[in-house]
This record gives C-alpha cells, sequence and structure tokens, in this order.
C-alpha cells in the first residue's frame, strides 16, 4: 500500500472531517476569488468614475482577504491535524518516517487543493456578478454586470493555494514530529473539579464594564475625549477588554455557582447542563471574550459606515442644493443647453440671477469663515433674487434688508451671526459702502465642479437691499448665472459633463453642478460600505467555524457523558433540551454583550451626533437584527451537529 | 396473569421480581439464548456465571429491556413485556430499574452527590424526598465523605459504590450489576460485595449480577451457571460460609469448564 492509497482511504474513512476541512477551504477560495474577480471585472471598472481610488480600495481590501485566508485555513489545518495525532501516532509507532506522513499531507492538501480551488472558481465567478449586481446598485449605475472569470484573478488564486500548501505542508511536519507516541497510551485527559470564582472579580467584571459605558457616554457631555483622545481611548479599551474577559471567567462562573447552590438545583436537567458549563468555563473564556468584542466591532463598524453610507445623499443636497448653476450664455448657446437638459431631465423649475461683480475686496477675511476658498471679488445680489431662490428650493429664510444693511454668505456656521453695532462696513466700490447686519449659512452659488478646468473657488457673494441694487447697477459689470432644478438629478451625470465641457469653453466661467459631487461621494463610500460590509460577511463567518469547531471537539469529548444518561433510560427529548439549554449559555451571553457594546458605541459616536436622519434608527436596527439572525442560525445548526455527534456511536 | 406471589412459611409474602418462560433470542441464524425458565424473587442476590460468549450478557439485556427477544415471554413484576410499548419500557426502565455497570459510569461533571441524585432529579421528586432516600442510603455504603467530590477525586471502589447508590436510589423493583468488580482490586471488590449484600438485607433490594468472577458470585444466594445460551446448574448458597460456597462454585465451574480471565 503506497502513500496515495492510505490518503484515499483516510479521507473516505473519515468523510466528516475531511468534508470540514475540504469546505472551509472551498469557502477561502470562493472568497478571495470573488473579491480578486471583482477587482479585475471589466464591466465593474468600466462604471466607476474615479478609477484610481477604486483600484487602491480593492487592492488594499484584497490584501486582508488575502490575509485571512492564510490565518483562517492555517486554522482550520490545525484543528484538523489535532484531531488526527490519533492517526499519525499510529503509523509513527508502525515504523513509517516523518517525511513520509508530511508527504501523505502534501498528497491530501494538494488533492483537497486542486478540487477546492477548482470548485470555488466556478463558485466565486457566479459570485462576483451577484457582488458587482450589488456594489453597482450601492453606488446607484444601473451597469449590467456579465459573468467573468479574469486570468489574474484565477492566477492570484492558483498562487494563494500554492503558498498555502507548502505551509501546510511544513506546519504538518512540524507537528508530527511534536506528535509524542507515549500519549497513545494514555488514557484521556481527566477531568478536574470546575474553578472556583470569586465574587470581588465577579463584581470587578461589572465595574470596569460600567465604568468604560460611563466614559464612553461622557463624550456628549465633557470634554475629556476631545482633550486626552489617546489616553482616554486606550483606557477605555483595556477597561472593555479585560471587563469582557473577566464577566465570562468570574462573573459567570459565580452566577452559576450560585444557581448550583440553589434549591431548584436538583429539578429536571438544570444539574446536567449547570455543572457541564462549569467545567468549561476554563476552556471557553477567551472564545466567549473574543465573539462578543468581534460582535461589537462588526456591529458597530458595519452600523457606523451604513449610517455615513445613507447621509451622504443628505449632505451633498444641503452643500449642493443647484442640481445645474453655470454662468448665463449667449442666447444660442443657451437654447441648446435647455434643449439638452430636456432631452434627457425634466426641468422642474429654472431661474435666472444677476449679480453685480465687484473688485478685490481686501477685509473679506472678516466675514469668510475660509476665505482662501472664496474668491477674491465679490458678487453683490439683491434681495429679492435671494428670496426667490430661497422659494425655489424650498429651504432657507427669506431676508429683509433696508439701506445700505447687507448679508454675508459663507459656509462653515450652523447658525446665523448677527453684528452688534458698530457693524462692520465693507466697501464694495469707491464711493459704495454697507453695513454688514449679518452672515449666514447658505449657498447661493455652490462650489464648482468644473473638474479642474478653471478656478476652484466659490464666489463671494453679499445680498443687498433691492433699492442699493438698484442703484449701483447701473455702472458696474453684472454677472448672471442660471440655475436649473431637474427631476432625477442624480442620473444626470451624462448631461452635466455636456454642459460643462460647452460652459467651459468660456475662460473664468462658473459651473457647479449636483450630480458631480454626489457621484463622487457616493462612489467612494459604496465602496467603502461594500468593503466593510464583505469583511462583516468574512468575520462573520471565520467566527462561524470558530464557534462550529469548538462545538465539534467538545461534542466529540461528552459522547461518553452522554452514552451513560441514555444508558440510565434519559429520553432523547430530554437530552436535547439539555444540549439547547448548554449551548444556549454558550451562545447568548456574549453575543448580548457584544451587542450591549456596540449599541453603547454607537449611540454616543453616531445617534446622538446626527440629528437629522429619519432612517438611522431602522439603519442600525437592522444591522443588529440581521446580526442576531446569523447568530441564530449559528446557534440551531451547532444544536443539531451537537446531537448528531453525540448519537453516534463512540468509536473509539 | 397478574401478580406472582406464594407465601413462606404462612408469614412473609415474596413477590416474584422477575419470571421468564421459554424465553429464547437469535441473532441472525445464531441462537443464543435456549428456552430459558427464570424466577427471581424480592430481595435475592443472584449471580449469573458463565464462558464468554454463554449469552451473559444477552439474557442481562433482554431482561432488563435493552434488548429485545423472539421467544417466550418475560414477566416483570407480573407485567408481561410483549404487552409493553416502547414508551412504556423506557418509563418503566427508568423508574423499576437500577443498573451498575463495569466502567461506573459516573458523569465527570457532576459530584458524587449530583451523580446519586441524577436518576431523580430527572424524574422531578421533590427535593426534600431526595435528600430523606439520600441520607439512608449513604449511611449504608458509607460514602458519606465523599458527597461533595468529583469521580476523579476518589477511587475505583468509591465509585462502584456511588453507582450502587445511584442505581438503588429510585427504589427499583431490581438493580441489574454487569460485572460490578470487574475493575475494583481485592479489597475494594469485597467491600462492594458485603455492601450489596447488605442493601439486599436491609433495604430488600433484589440484585441480578453477571460475573466471571467465582469470589463474586460467592457473596450471592443463588448463582446459576449458563452454558451456550442454557442453564446449566443452578446452586444455593443456603446457611454455607462465602469460603465454602466459593470452593463449591470452583469445582463446578471447573466441571463445565469455564473460561480463564
Amino acid at each position: 500500500m503506497n502513500l496515495i492509497d492510505l490518503s484515499w482511504r483516510n479521507m473516505k474513512r473519515n468523510f466528516r472531517l475531511y468534508t470540514i476541512y475540504f469546505i472551509s477551504m472551498l469557502v477561502g477560495v470562493v472568497i478571495y476569488f470573488t473579491f480578486s474577480g471583482l477587482m479585475f471585472n471589466e464591466d465593474v471598472v468600466a462604471a466607476i468614475q474615479n478609477k484610481e481610488n477604486y483600484q487602491t480600495v480593492i487592492l488594499i481590501a484584497s490584501i486582508i482577504v488575502f490575509l485571512f485566508v492564510v490565518f483562517f485555513i492555517l486554522y482550520a489545518n490545525s484543528f484538523f491535524m489535532k484531531q488526527r495525532k490519533k492517526e499519525f501516532g499510529m503509523y509513527l509507532l508502525y515504523g513509517m518516517k516523518e517525511r513520509q506522513i508530511a508527504a501523505m499531507i502534501f498528497f491530501e492538501t494538494l488533492f483537497l487543493s486542486a478540487i477546492a480551488v477548482s470548485s470555488g472558481i466556478l463558485i466565486g465567478g457566479l459570485l462576483s456578478k451577484f457582488f458587482g449586481a450589488v456594489l453597482m446598485n450601492l453606488m446607484r449605475y444601473n451597469e449590467d454586470i456579465s459573468f467573468s472569470f479574469p486570468l489574474e484573478a484565477i492566477a492570484l488564486t492558483i498562487l494563494l493555494f500554492a503558498l498555502l500548501i507548502v505551509i501546510i505542508t511544513i506546519q504538518s511536519y512540524f507537528s508530527v514530529r511534536r506528535v509524542q507516541l507515549v500519549e497513545l497510551f494514555h488514557a484521556k485527559e481527566k477531568m478536574e473539579k470546575p474553578i472556583k470564582f470569586s465574587f470581588s472579580l465577579a463584581l470587578l467584571s461589572v465595574i470596569l464594564i460600567a465604568a468604560s459605558y460611563y466614559t464612553i457616554m461622557m463624550a456628549s457631555e465633557t470634554d475629556i475625549w476631545k482633550n486626552q483622545f489617546t489616553g482616554t481611548f486606550i483606557a477605555t479599551t483595556v477597561a472593555l477588554i479585560v471587563g469582557t474577559y473577566l464577566f465570562f471567567r468570574q462573573f459567570s462562573g459565580w452566577i452559576l455557582q450560585k444557581m448550583s447552590q440553589s434549591n431548584r438545583y436538583f429539578s429536571g436537567n438544570k444539574m446536567l447542563w449547570i455543572s457541564s458549563l462549569r467545567f468549561s468555563i476554563r476552556g471557553n473564556t477567551l472564545n466567549f471574550t473574543f465573539n462578543s468584542l468581534i460582535s461589537a466591532v462588526i456591529i458597530f463598524t458595519v452600523g457606523f459606515i451604513a449610517v455615513d453610507y445613507a447621509i451622504k445623499e443628505e449632505v451633498v443636497k444641503k452643500e449642493y442644493p443647484n442640481h445645474l448653476a453655470f454662468s448665463t450664455q449667449d442666447e444660442e448657446t443657451q437654447n441648446e443647453i435647455e434643449q439638452l437638459i430636456k432631452n434627457s431631465h425634466a426641468i422642474i423649475a429654472h431661474e435666472t440671477i444677476t449679480g453685480i461683480q465687484t473688485g478685490k475686496i481686501q477685509n473679506r477675511n472678516a466675514f469668510l469663515t475660509y476665505p482662501e476658498y472664496y474668491t477674491e471679488e465679490f458678487y453683490l445680489f439683491p434681495e429679492s433674487q435671494l428670496n426667490a431662490i430661497v422659494d425655489l428650493r424650498g429651504v432657507g429664510e427669506k431676508v429683509e434688508l433696508e439701506g445700505e444693511e447687507a448679508i454675508v454668505l459663507t459656509r462653515g456656521i450652523d447658525e446665523p451671526t448677527k453684528y452688534k453695532s458698530p457693524q462692520p462696513e465693507l466697501a464694495a466700490f469707491d464711493n459704495e459702502t454697507f453695513r454688514i447686519i449679518e452672515k449666514i449659512r447658505y449657498p447661493l452659488l455652490t462650489i464648482p465642479t468644473n473638474s479642474g478646468q478653471g478656478s476652484n473657488l466659490q464666489p463671494s457673494v453679499l445680498v443687498i437691499s433691492d433699492e442699493s441694487f438698484e442703484r449701483v447697477k447701473e455702472n458696474h459689470l453684472l454677472s448672471s448665472f442660471e440655475i436649473y432644478q431637474i427631476e432625477d438629478a442624480k442620473t444626470s451625470n451624462d448631461v452635466s459633463r455636456e454642459i460643462r465641457d460647452i460652459v467651459m469653453q468660456t475662460e473664468g466661467a462658473y459651473y457647479s453642478a449636483f450630480v458631480d459631487m454626489y457621484s463622487i461621494d457616493t462612489e467612494s463610500s459604496s465602496l467603502v460600505l461594500f468593503s466593510v460590509a464583505f469583511f462583516a460577511v468574512i468575520a462573520l463567518f471565520a467566527l462561524g467555524s470558530v464557534i462550529y469547531f469548538k462545538q465539534l471537539r467538545e461534542a466529540t469529548e461528552e459522547r461518553e457523558q452522554y452514552s451513560i444518561l441514555r444508558k440510565m433510560g434519559v429520553e432523547e427529548k430530554e437530552i436535547k433540551s439539555i444540549i439547547r439549554k448548554q449551548l444556549l449559555f454558550v451562545f447568548l451571553p456574549p453575543l448580548i454583550l457584544g451587542m450591549v457594546h456596540s449599541w453603547f458605541l454607537l449611540y454616543y459616536s453616531v445617534i446622538l451626533v446626527i440629528k437629522d436622519l429619519p432612517s438611522l434608527t431602522t439603519i442600525i436596527f437592522s444591522v443588529m437584527g440581521l446580526y442576531v439572525l446569523t447568530y441564530l442560525i449559528f446557534y440551531v445548526s451547532s444544536t443539531s451537529i451537537y446531537y448528531k455527534i453525540i448519537s453516534e456511536k463512540n468509536t473509539r | 396473569m397478574n401478580s406472582y406471589s406464594m407465601v413462606v412459611k404462612g408469614v412473609l409474602t415474596v413477590t416474584t421480581i422477575i419470571q421468564t418462560t421459554n424465553l429464547s433470542k437469535s441473532y441472525g441464524r445464531t441462537q443464543v439464548l435456549k428456552n430459558i425458565d427464570l424466577t427471581i424473587k424480592q430481595g435475592e442476590f443472584t449471580a449469573i456465571m458463565g464462558p464468554s460468549g454463554s449469552g451473559k450478557t444477552t439474557l442481562m439485556n433482554t431482561l432488563s429491556t435493552i434488548d429485545s427477544f423472539d421467544g417466550g415471554d418475560i414477566w416483570i413484576e407480573g407485567k408481561s413485556l410483549l404487552d409493553m410499548k416502547k414508551k412504556a419500557l423506557r418509563d418503566f426502565r427508568q423508574k423499576r430499574m437500577g443498573f451498575i455497570f463495569q466502567d461506573y459510569n459516573l458523569l465527570d461533571t457532576l459530584t458524587v452527590k449530583e451523580n446519586i441524585l441524577l436518576p431523580l432529579s430527572l424524574q422531578k421528586t421533590p427535593v426534600a424526598e431526595m435528600e430523606k432516600r439520600l441520607e439512608k442510603i449513604v449511611e449504608a455504603l458509607n460514602i458519606e465523605a465523599i458527597l461533595t467530590q468529583y469521580p476523579s477525586e476518589i477511587s475505583g471502589g468509591q465509585k462502584q459504590r456511588t453507582a450502587a447508590a445511584r442505581a438503588i436510589i429510585t427504589n427499583p423493583a431490581i438493580v441489574f450489576a454487569d460485572e460490578p468488580t470487574g475493575a475494583l482490586d481485592s479489597r475494594s471488590a469485597t467491600q462492594l460485595l458485603e455492601q450489596i449484600q447488605l442493601l439486599t438485607q436491609t433495604f430488600q433490594t433484589t440484585v441480578l449480577m453477571i460475573t466471571h468472577d467465582p469470589y463474586a458470585a460467592s457473596y450471592c444466594q443463588r448463582v446459576i451457571f449458563l452454558r451456550d445460551g442454557k442453564f446449566v446448574n443452578e446452586m444455593f448458597k443456603g446457611e454455607q460460609s462465602e469460603k465454602e460456597f466459593f470452593d463449591r462454585i470452583l469445582t463446578i465451574q471447573s466441571a463445565i469448564g469455564s473460561d480463564k480471565r
């Protein structure tokens, strides 16, 4: 019997163990290929406006995915090797060399990887169409994504697995060398007494967690987060981690200990699952801590990024209220442009505003919050035109001005600022001086979106009374701007580009469109949301498999205990109920603690800060809901696997 | 046929716990039990001896309802097993039978006390009742000192006494003991056998023990020899001492030929 023969027999005999290992590999390939497939998918790349940005984000993400897949498969392999320790010991006992066993593992891995890679690429190719469509949908493009198996992605995936096979063979060689033959002759490690729990440490865990919650709550009231960010951040994180660890090690142990001392402990099957949990605390604490912290991070990050994505549109709407705004053209061009717009989008409203252009104003720094982003010359608009735009948009407040009074429009302030007397003055022309009574935040003419052609400075705007305007306009240079509101402005990318090309032929012309900024912002935040969601799925999968492997091992160890119960005449129904209760204690506390952690983080960093997004709580609750659902699936499938394993005949 | 009672010396009513008539069982074409007629009365401590493959374990499994049989019938406490459904059988096994195994079968995660109380817990017995029963048994088996300890902390003899306590705490009609002394050293084995003897006397517990060991069998009131699925001999201890009974068992055993362990 040669080595390949031996491997083949192993696989047939130990089918479930190999299946689990194979599925881990397959998922690794699928994840990696899906991601690198997206990176090279021609349809996706064609649709993206900001290609460099896309490549960078995807590249970084695929490096993370790469590392994840490597670690994940190595973890699965180490689990696999541990389960087969006895088998390797037998081979060694019968005179096989370590190198031969390593060679056998190499053949097995090669065989499994070949199947995993080829089927994984197929599945990944199908999935990358789906994920490409999801990405396009998030970015709000209507691009069709075709199936694709980019050669680069296939090569990268094969490379990844070639690397993995080498590492696995080396890892296995060393783990085989560590096998102690003497272990074969020893009975299974005996369970000892459950560890003792201390009330004071249990209390400390609650205090630590409460203290870190309190510090997070302080974010809105005191300045400790602003003034000493690093210190506060480290202290809170450490307290949260240590608190969570102690919570599972001491607090839950202490609760179980208390439960075992109560009189009701002896009724029904309580005794069985409580005692079993008390024994497992020692081995499970790290796992639980890891689970709840990962849960907290996943929920927080996905919630945060989803809110960021949802709020982008609102922010752009606020900053770019003009769907299209540009310098007025001659009549012929103007008609041409209007026709262009009508051909693709219905016009809701159109307004032409005319202002008086001044020379350079020396003291503009006194009024504008970020003067370096504004033109040095001012545009003077009459109050009636500002009010007309307020009417048009349905946003903002109308103003009323008299005589020499004037209002400066600026960004970077939340509330209007009134000037007390003596009010500052602004000399627009040699003999025309205005009194500034107030500065308000109102983007009449927004930041240009002419993509680098011409100036990027936002026009400085001063609103003056209608009577002053009538008087001053006589002898001065006038500038007119066309402002359009159109239906479905989000899809006006193409028409915006065409109009921009026409308008920007004139030197120093002004052009600004909502959709330009909207596309760039949505694209980048979609990409971030997509990557984060992808990572969250991967992390969840990793979490799921860690739990799964753990259950598998524990169920195998407890098989004997359950066979004793069966011999005593305990019903299957009762056995199932014991497993359900025991696993509920394994799943529920880490989930709840993780949710509470992330709720505190989200509440004080997102919900309290962002007030005007109606869908905010819906987003956060759906993220949490999805998470709970995933966990529920883990729980239900774990109980059924557990039951299946303990129902099998003990093969030892 | 409802109840089997007979009057001995006119005063003491002794109940029949188990009666089999023509009990037979085959695995495929090999018949492992052949027309066995057996009656076991309350308070009896009976041993079934025989070489490997003689059908000892099969007999015990069929009597304890774990395994089925194909011929004859078994009556336990006057009820025919043929008339009972699967659920009723399981219920009966849980409430009316106790088991002691060679490898103790104690749960590692439970203390001695918890292990003993487990069958009562699962039957949802009131705690006061549990404590009452526990007290009596603990005294008889002399395991008071180890009640709060875990199985990994106690000796084999103590483990087997714990298992015995667990088997009789439900007040079963019969306790099946499968090689209970098999894994014990001779001192612990003697101690355990003496205690089982005591239990049968004080609690009127009925014990059916399977064993290879003539020494263990010498503590029983009655020894049945099984070979090739048939009863080949039966001995009563009567008024003899353990030593005398042991010598007689050895003689019979070598006469019918037994395997040496």
